[in-house]
Order: structure tokens, then C-alpha cells, then sequence
């Protein structure tokens, strides 16, 4: 019987929004405030599923998974996206794709469970989840 | 490819009664205990929209939010925040418990039509409501 474990862990990240070649009008039109260079705390949730082993109890072992996703964090933490993370270059830094860049860099590093959601919270009011399809 | 949502959180406080018309006084009294109170009470609910659909290469977004801000102040928090409830025509002939709220949000957007895959109701610290859809 699989069951579901998802742990959170915050960092903190600043960005810009833009599509590149529009002009600052259009920009401004599509992403007004978030034009501007700014950052946020991001909550980062991880859930992973898997098969209790009858041996320790557990689907994957906490601390493992907690220094998986300090790792795949640690590489935005403190850093300006658009500028020192090179994805980021031609993916506009939203939400949306932060999430599934994380999720792409987190999925192979949850053995023996698997990650079957990711959501990543930029406020109190907005996230973005993204599941295995 | 993995699917992406974006999931916005709204707030709005209401009152509310829970009473079936179709149950005596003392089967309501039984059923609902203290949310039977004939004067009502209230709530401040947090309502979760997960909405979906694929992420614009362009923009990066997956979601009109702007849209999606809109709509659901136009058809839910507009209607729904410092009313009571039961006084609403969405509830003329249904109890406001937490899933029938749900349900309504989720009838109600999608019929503003927007792509809902959840609604989640947050109705006390401890009480949550979820829908999905017909599945």
C-alpha cells in the first residue's frame, strides 16, 4: 500500500519577469510590478510515494530527502534567477517554471520513493504544483 | 510531461446556518448540534482554486492570474464575504455546509469557465473541504 510523505523546506530567491524582445511597454502590460528586480521566500513542498519497508518503517528515510531537496535548493537560495542561473536565461523565472525546475532537478534524487508532486509557494496566496504525469 | 497547476488562495468571512428543510426540528437540532443555532454564526473560510493548463512558453505563466483574480472576486468573494449565506439564491434550496460551499465555488467558476481542478475550503483552523469533480 503506497503512502505519501511531503516535507517543506524555505529559500529565499529574488527575479524579473520579461519576455525577451518585448518592448518595456509590453512587458510592463503583461507582468507590471513584477518587471522590477525582486525577491521572495519560496516554500518548496516536496511529496514522495512509495512502499513502507517492513524493515525501518519508513518510504524513504526523512534526512535523505531533506538533504536532497537542501541541495537542489541551495543552487537558487540567495541568488538573483535571471542573472546566476543559467536556465533561466531564455525561461522567464515565473512560479510555474521554477517548479518544474526544481522538480526536474529533484525527481531523480528521491530513491527509492518517487516524487509524485512538487509545490512551491512564492506568498501565503499564490503556488504552483506540479504532479508526474 | 508533468502537469502544472497554479492554486491561489482567497479569503472571505460569512455567516451561516446549518438547517435542512427536510428534517424536523429536533433531527436538525440532533444532526447539526450548535451550527443548528436559529440566529446563525460565522466563519472566516479560505477558499484554494487550483486551476490548470499548460505552461506559455512565452511568459512562463499557466494561468491568466490577473483573470483569475477577477472572476473569482466577481463571482464568489463579491457575493459571498460579509453576507449571510443562507440569505444567497445559490442557497435557497441548499444547506451551507463546507461541501456544498465547495461545490458551488467549483459550479461557479467552472461555469465562468475557467479550468478548476480543485476547490479546497478551509472552514475553521481544523475543518478542510475538498472537490474535485465528478471522477
Amino acid at each position: 500500500m503506497p503512502i505519501r510523505l511531503t516535507k517543506q523546506l524555505e529559500f529565499a530567491a529574488s527575479h524579473t519577469y520579461s519576455v525577451p524582445g518585448a518592448s518595456a511597454a509590453e512587458n510592463e502590460r503583461l507582468f507590471g510590478a513584477c518587471t522590477r528586480h525582486h525577491g521572495h521566500n519560496y516554500i518548496l513542498e516536496a511529496t514522495v510515494e512509495g512502499e513502507t519497508d517492513p524493515r525501518t518503517g519508513m518510504v524513504v528515510n526523512v534526512s535523505d530527502l531533506k538533504k536532497a531537496m537542501q541541495d537542489v535548493a541551495a543552487e537558487l537560495d540567495h541568488r538573483h534567477l535571471n542573472l546566476d542561473i543559467p536556465w533561466f536565461r531564455d525561461h522567464n523565472p515565473t512560479t510555474e517554471n521554477i517548479a518544474l525546475y526544481l522538480f526536474e532537478k529533484l525527481r531523480p534524487r528521491v530513491a527509492p520513493a518517487r516524487l509524485s508532486a512538487l509545490r512551491l509557494h512564492e506568498d501565503e496566496t499564490l503556488s504552483v504544483e506540479v504532479r508526474d504525469a | 510531461m508533468p502537469s502544472v497547476a497554479l492554486i491561489r488562495r482567497y479569503a472571505f468571512s460569512s455567516a451561516h446556518r446549518l438547517h435542512s428543510d427536510a428534517l424536523s426540528p429536533e433531527e436538525n437540532a440532533r444532526l447539526y448540534g450548535k451550527c443548528n443555532n436559529p440566529n446563525g454564526h460565522g466563519h472566516n473560510y479560505a477558499v484554494e482554486v487550483a486551476v490548470t493548463g499548460p505552461v506559455d512558453p512565452r511568459t512562463g505563466f499557466c494561468a491568466d492570474l490577473p483573470a483569475l483574480d477577477a472572476t473569482v472576486r466577481r463571482t464568489i468573494l463579491e457575493p459571498f464575504d460579509h453576507n449571510d449565506l443562507n440569505a444567497l439564491p445559490e442557497f435557497a434550496r441548499l444547506v451551507p455546509t463546507g461541501e456544498n460551499i465547495a461545490r458551488v465555488i467549483w459550479d461557479k467558476l467552472r461555469a465562468a469557465g475557467l479550468p478548476v481542478l480543485s476547490v479546497r475550503l478551509q472552514e475553521t483552523r481544523d475543518n478542510f473541504f475538498e472537490y474535485r469533480g465528478d471522477r
